[in-house]
């Protein structure tokens, strides 16, 4: 998994490519954590190039956006491939993390 | 695909990616939609994931082997293993409509599992868990 990052209105914006997995997991962790800690509360995941996520990777993303409802901030998750945004639905996820269709639309949402 | 293509992985979590890869490859090959492929290496993730995390009471190495094939229109792998006894489909439902502050992950895996495949099945034989899971090509 590769992962790029960009600032937008003070909008955390982490493009994810490839797959979230067990074996790349400590990535996205790795980075979205330390970034929490050090005071940002607003992100957005930009979805359209990746492939696919497990169990571990919506562990992470569950456990960021635990660590951020208790500082008022949010993860956006936005253009999610169809069979992902399956994953989200049947693992409830939907309805925990907003979901957009554009990454303006995302940045709009804040 | 005429015959069964066998993986035999060490109980190391890297090796999951040679079966994600495997069943890349045979998308490419049967112009299987990618979909289904991407919930197969899903599944094969979830379920070695927790034979290699929660299956061993040793430090030693195990090997697990995974035959991929058809059966019918049903792209099947079949994993076994010499871990502990695990039948994922007794695992109980979750529930998944708690709130983000009782969410829990536990069990997520195969939750995803049972309901991304066509065919999920369990048998212990000769000491040795043996699961099925597929999905339909079309």
């Amino acid at each position: 998994m590769e992962i790029s990052e960009k600032k937008v209105n003070e909008v955390n914006i982490l493009m994810l490519s490839g797959k979230l997995d067990t074996n790349t997991w400590p990535q996205l962790d790795g980075k979205i954590v330390p970034m929490i800690d050090s005071g940002e509360t607003k992100f957005l995941l930009d979805c359209s190039q990746l492939d696919y996520i497990s169990s571990a990777g919506l562990r992470v993303l569950l456990m960021a956006a635990k660590k951020l409802k208790s500082k008022n901030g949010k993860i956006v998750i936005a253009c999610l491939k169809d069979h992902i945004k399956e994953v989200f639905d049947i693992a409830g996820f939907s309805t925990i993390f907003p979901i957009t269709k554009t990454v303006d639309e995302g940045i709009n949402s804040f | 695909m005429d015959n069964t293509i066998e993986l035999r992985l060490n109980n190391d979590l890297i090796e999951i990616d040679k079966v994600s890869k495997e069943f890349e490859n045979l998308g490419e090959k049967y112009n299987i939609p990618l979909k289904v492929i991407m919930d197969l290496c899903l599944a094969a993730d979830e379920i070695i994931t927790n034979i290699i995390s929660h299956g061993y009471n040793d430090d030693k190495s195990h090997i697990i082997i995974v035959n991929i094939y058809f059966e019918d229109d049903i792209l099947t792998a079949k994993i076994e293993d010499d871990a502990q006894p695990f039948n994922p489909l007794e695992m109980p439902e979750v529930d998944v409509t708690s709130a983000i502050e009782d969410k829990k992950i536990g069990g997520l895996g195969i939750h995803l599992v049972r309901n991304l495949m066509d065919k999920f099945e369990y048998n212990r034989i000769n000491n040795k868990n043996i699961l099925l899971f597929g999905k339909k090509i079309k």
